[in-house]
């Protein structure tokens, strides 16, 4: 990604009093950091909250950030922390719709969605429908891989698991997603491979 | 004969730069002779172009404004290391290895290594101690202590025993 200032002079220029430079760095990630919390809560408000204090602790640490990683991968370390801590205040589940029973209610509500609006689905529209799908562990590995630019040892320190953990973690993730494309959006999927 | 799977991963590794030069060229060999290869091939490439594709969630429309508002409140934290003084860390370390080296070299100036059975600790006279361990340490008062070291231990091998576990399951890919 081409960027006019880069985050490194950014966060200089933040640490040097001009604080309206982290505006720059906020418009940059608000939303990656906002899918993140997103894929985790599957609540707005929720993701909103997580989002807005990541950015703020992010600027009260930045004194702390001395360009070992990529700025991005630091700040993602922020948003999975914070959204790991609050979820347990506010003992909120993590979404997993992988589980049995909320498959189960999924299915119903894609069957009814597919016969009325699957035509009017972009494919844009339909992976995320198909990522939504997904548990959140699964829908944070490919949003930090695929959206994130994110290398394996960047997701693995994260997440704070070994880079082959994540390596395979990556391929189920995968794997799953293509499942869930194939089995709910067939269709679509043909569609557009065949185009 | 490969499977499916075994093909798949092999792609995603290729695609993804993680195989080695003499691996990256056995793929390319394979893509060109097998059709088999040349399909999985073509189904990841437009499944890693459409997961590419997808758009990001937009946060509410005041989300940076917001966190700009918030931010006017606070400071910049200093940098840890400007206040954590690693002379004090060094000193606080000293003085325990202080502590540690006296009692060694004064344990050791009171052994008569003269006589005794050899060892010397016998000669030691504890006589001119006066602290009465008797009066604290009493059998049961070493039976709860060793069932709570015990217990303590066996709590601590549990959670070593899980961590393995699941480090285990994730290197195979079964979490």
């Amino acid at each position: 990604m081409q960027t006019a200032i880069s985050d490194q002079q950014l966060i200089s220029q933040v640490l040097n009093g001009d604080h309206q430079s982290y505006k720059v760095l906020v418009e940059r990630y608000q939303h990656y950091i906002f899918t993140l919390a997103y894929r985790l809560t599957e609540s707005r408000e929720d993701a909103e909250e997580i989002a807005q204090d990541v950015f703020v602790k992010a600027f009260r640490s930045l004194a702390d950030f001395k360009g070992g990683s990529k700025f991005s991968t630091w700040l993602y370390t922020i948003s999975h922390n914070t959204s790991i801590t609050l979820l347990r205040k506010k003992k909120l589940k993590i979404i997993s719709l992988d589980q049995e029973g909320t498959f189960f209610q999924v299915e119903n509500q894609e069957s009814d969605f597919k016969a009325n609006q699957m035509e009017d689905k972009s494919r844009r529209e339909m992976v995320n429908n198909a990522i939504a799908m997904l548990s959140a562990d699964d829908a944070q590995i490919i949003t930090l891989f695929y959206k994130g630019d994110q290398s394996l040892d960047e997701i693995g320190q994260i997440i704070g698991i070994e880079p082959n953990a994540v390596k395979v973690r990556l391929f189920r993730a995968r794997q799953r997603l293509k499942e869930k494309m194939q089995k709910y959006f067939a269709e679509e999927v043909s569609t557009l491979t065949t185009s | 004969m490969d499977t499916q799977k075994n093909i798949e991963e092999r792609l995603w590794d290729y695609l993804n730069g993680h195989l080695s030069d003499k691996e990256s060229e056995d793929v390319e060999k394979l893509l060109h002779s097998d059709s088999q290869w040349q399909k999985v091939h073509e189904e990841i490439i437009s499944f890693e172009a459409m997961v590419k594709s997808t758009e990001l969630e937009e946060p509410s429309m005041r989300f940076s404004k917001n966190v700009m508002e918030e931010i006017t409140k606070l400071k910049i934290a200093p940098a840890t290391k400007s206040y954590i003084n690693n002379k004090i860390i060094y000193s606080i370390a000293a003085f325990f290895l202080l502590i540690i080296g006296g009692s060694l070299v004064y344990m050791f100036t009171q052994l008569d290594y003269s006589g005794g059975n050899g060892t010397g600790i016998t000669n030691i006279d504890f006589s001119k101690y006066s602290f009465d361990w008797k009066q604290y340490i009493s059998p049961t008062m070493l039976n709860l202590f060793f069932v709570a070291d015990a217990v303590i231990a066996l709590m601590l091998f549990d959670r070593f025993l899980n961590k393995k576990k699941r480090e285990g399951r994730e290197s195979k890919g079964l979490v």
